[in-house]
């Protein structure tokens, strides 16, 4: 039985399953990579508008809801936790479980997305909105560039977010089915991989809008 | 399998560590606010990073070209942020708008035009 799936999931052009493994982690990181470039970009900008409007981007920093962005960063971190234990539970080849875990995170995923739509309603309401379409009263010259900063990269990472949930919905439904084992993990592990970069990309986000 | 106990030893751990990062990374920022406070809130973000990368990621159990691409692609970001902070700190001061009150699309546009 195990053999057989081995043999199955084995490609013509890999000699063996540990090159097929292989390749499929580097390239996987490889697209990694590309995603920490993607988020470099605005990374950048808030270093270049952060030099420019310092007084703006610290009370802009200090208008957002501190609080929300704590719990939301609690829950994406317990999720990318839960995540690796799915991953570890796949390969143990205890599916059923390795779903139900996948379940906690995807739920933990939605939980962490409806923080944020109630933290967007919020700013909406009171038009704390990027560029010109910026109202706050009273605000610092340049608070609407740190709102334009705020809203690009939050939203690309929700994008990311709602992503990876699709993806480990998927995940969730090859785990029931027992698809994987000890020796055929690659994209539950590549799954897990992706919702940790989500993680990062988060890890560096928080601190940088919400407290800095 | 028999990795899966100890791995998920270690998951825990650092989980709490995670948890506890931030509620430090969070207490950090309560205190008034100084040109320490990004260095220190970064910091402890890289020490997340690296819990998350290092554990949960398996980085070390990896083919070692991964451990490269990751390593460039840092390198790479790393230069990006330096040399836009080199040129916007020292860039002539009339280049800088000082003041764009709410920045239009006009007024941006003027304040780089000439």
């Amino acid at each position: 039985m195990s053999s057989d799936a081995r043999a199955a999931h084995l490609a013509d052009h890999f000699p063996d399953a540990e090159a097929q493994l292989h390749a499929a982690r580097l390239g996987m990181w490889i697209f990694l990579a590309t995603e920490i470039l993607l988020f470099a970009g605005i990374f950048i900008g808030y270093t270049f508008y952060r030099s420019l409007y310092p007084l703006a981007f610290r009370e802009g920093s200090a208008h957002l809801d501190q609080t929300l962005g704590t719990v939301n960063t609690l829950v994406l971190i317990t999720s990318s936790f839960t995540v690796a234990i799915a991953v570890s539970l796949a390969r143990a080849e205890r599916g059923r479980l390795a779903a139900a875990t996948l379940g906690l995170t995807i739920l933990l995923g939605a939980a962490f997305l409806a923080v944020k739509a109630f933290e967007y309603a919020h700013k909406l309401e009171e038009g704390a909105l990027p560029g010109r379409y910026f109202r706050l009263d009273h605000a610092a010259p340049g608070a609407n560039v740190f709102f334009t900063v705020y809203w690009l990269s939050t939203s690309l990472h929700a994008i990311h977010v709602t992503a990876g949930l699709g993806v480990l919905a998927w995940m969730a439904w090859r785990c029931w089915r027992t698809e994987f084992s000890s020796e055929y993990f690659v994209p539950i592990e590549n799954a897990g991989l992706y919702w940790h970069l989500v993680d990062l990309v988060w890890i560096f986000l928080f601190p940088l809008l919400y407290l800095a | 399998m028999t990795p899966h106990s100890s791995s998920l030893k270690h998951y825990v751990v650092s989980w709490l560590s995670l948890l506890l990062l931030t509620a430090l990374t969070v207490a950090a920022a309560s205190l008034p606010h100084g040109p320490w406070s990004i260095p220190i809130a970064l910091a402890i973000a890289t020490a997340k990073a690296a819990l998350v990368l290092f554990v949960f990621m398996h980085l070390l159990e990896h083919p070692p070209a991964v451990r490269l691409v990751l390593a460039t692609s840092l390198v790479f970001v790393g230069l990006m942020i330096l040399f836009v902070q080199l040129d916007v700190t020292r860039r002539f001061p009339l280049a800088r708008p000082t003041d764009p009150g709410h920045v239009t699309d006009d007024s941006f546009r003027a304040a780089f035009d000439d």
